[in-house]
């Protein structure tokens, strides 16, 4: 629990919009999560991140959706009214995968993406610019780090909380992250 | 037919056509979310026949430049899905305003998605201008939601 605070205030299943911290600087690099469906159909509102992140200003976000499976098709017009059609789809070349490009609409925002937030709440959320995407499955490999690769080029350093009135809770979580910093300046 | 719900009843027997009948599925306003993903007016699955369902996705491709940016290549790919019934004695009704996720889940449809270059699309219909009228407001699809 105390790490997940360090990561991110919001609850699982949640997004908090904070304002945003000078002290952090954006690295101006893209970072990208999965989100997963629960059943076998995608369906953004079952869809969700396994790990909590930040969308901090000026970073651009890419979210891998796991509809990947979408083949590219052309339609064959047999007639000249164009009533007579025929659906080629071609499963030879590599399919194609749905993702989201998102950045904050307001540079003076962040917002925490709690653990299991649906990709749904994300893109309903009014606060991101959302550009969808379709990538090839060689592009996806290239974008899926691992999340430890991708936290380490955060400048998310947790010295103190990022909003001025943290809740109780969390202000004893914060609370104790500083006691820890007290003891251990290498955090 | 009650508006955002499914139906599954027995099929009537039905004339095969060599049509692909095309039905849309919208988002009222807004960004792209397929859980608001609704249809635009009511139709009915019959057996033996395959549907081409579009959205109102269309997304281009990119190329990644590295880990620093993402290049929008030109055109945009629109998101549909071909989709069938699996029992051939039974058919769908689709009510107005149904989810498409409701539809894709159901269990009693084989559903594949894949893309349509924009152009590609012009072919079928002038949905197309169908859906900028939606956009624009003409049609009572969004001032009803």
């Amino acid at each position: 629990m105390f790490q997940m605070y360090k990561m991110s205030m919001a609850a699982p299943g949640t997004i908090v919009l904070t304002v945003a911290d000078p002290a952090l600087k954006s690295d101006l690099k893209i970072l990208n999560y999965n989100f997963t469906s629960l059943g076998g159909h995608f369906d953004s509102s079952l869809c969700t991140t396994p790990v909590p992140f930040i969308i901090h200003p000026n970073d651009r976000h890419v979210l891998i959706t796991d509809l990947d499976q979408i083949f590219g098709a052309t339609i064959h017009n047999k007639s000249s009214d164009g009533r007579r059609n025929t659906l080629s789809v071609n499963e030879e070349q590599s399919p194609l995968r749905l993702c989201y490009s998102v950045c904050l609409k307001s540079p003076d925002m962040m917002l925490h993406v709690g653990r299991d937030a649906s990709l749904s709440l994300l893109l309903r959320s009014g606060c991101l610019q959302v550009t969808p995407l379709m990538v090839t499955s060689e592009q996806a490999a290239q974008l899926m780090r691992p999340v430890d690769e991708q936290n380490n080029r955060t400048k998310w350093i947790p010295v103190r909380p990022p909003t001025p009135c943290p809740s109780p809770i969390n202000a004893q979580c914060f609370s104790d992250d500083d006691d820890d910093d007290n003891n251990n300046h290498d955090m | 037919m009650a508006a955002g719900t499914i139906t599954l009843t027995r099929a009537a027997p039905t004339l095969t056509t060599t049509e692909l009948p095309v039905h849309g599925f919208l988002v009222p306003g807004g960004d792209f979310d397929p859980s608001r993903c609704l249809s635009y007016k009511e139709f009915t699955v019959n057996p033996n026949q395959k549907y081409l369902l579009f959205t109102s996705l269309v997304a281009p491709t990119v190329k990644v430049n590295g880990d620093d940016s993402l290049e929008f290549e030109q055109g945009g790919y629109r998101l549909c899905y071909k989709i069938s019934m699996k029992k051939p004695g039974t058919a769908l009704i689709v009510g107005e305003k149904t989810p498409l996720t409701l539809l894709l889940s159901s269990g009693c449809i084989n559903a594949a998605s894949f893309t349509l270059y924009r152009d590609d699309f012009r072919l079928i219909s002038d949905q197309e201008q169908l859906i900028h009228e939606i956009k624009i407001g003409k049609k009572p699809f969004v001032s009803r939601m």
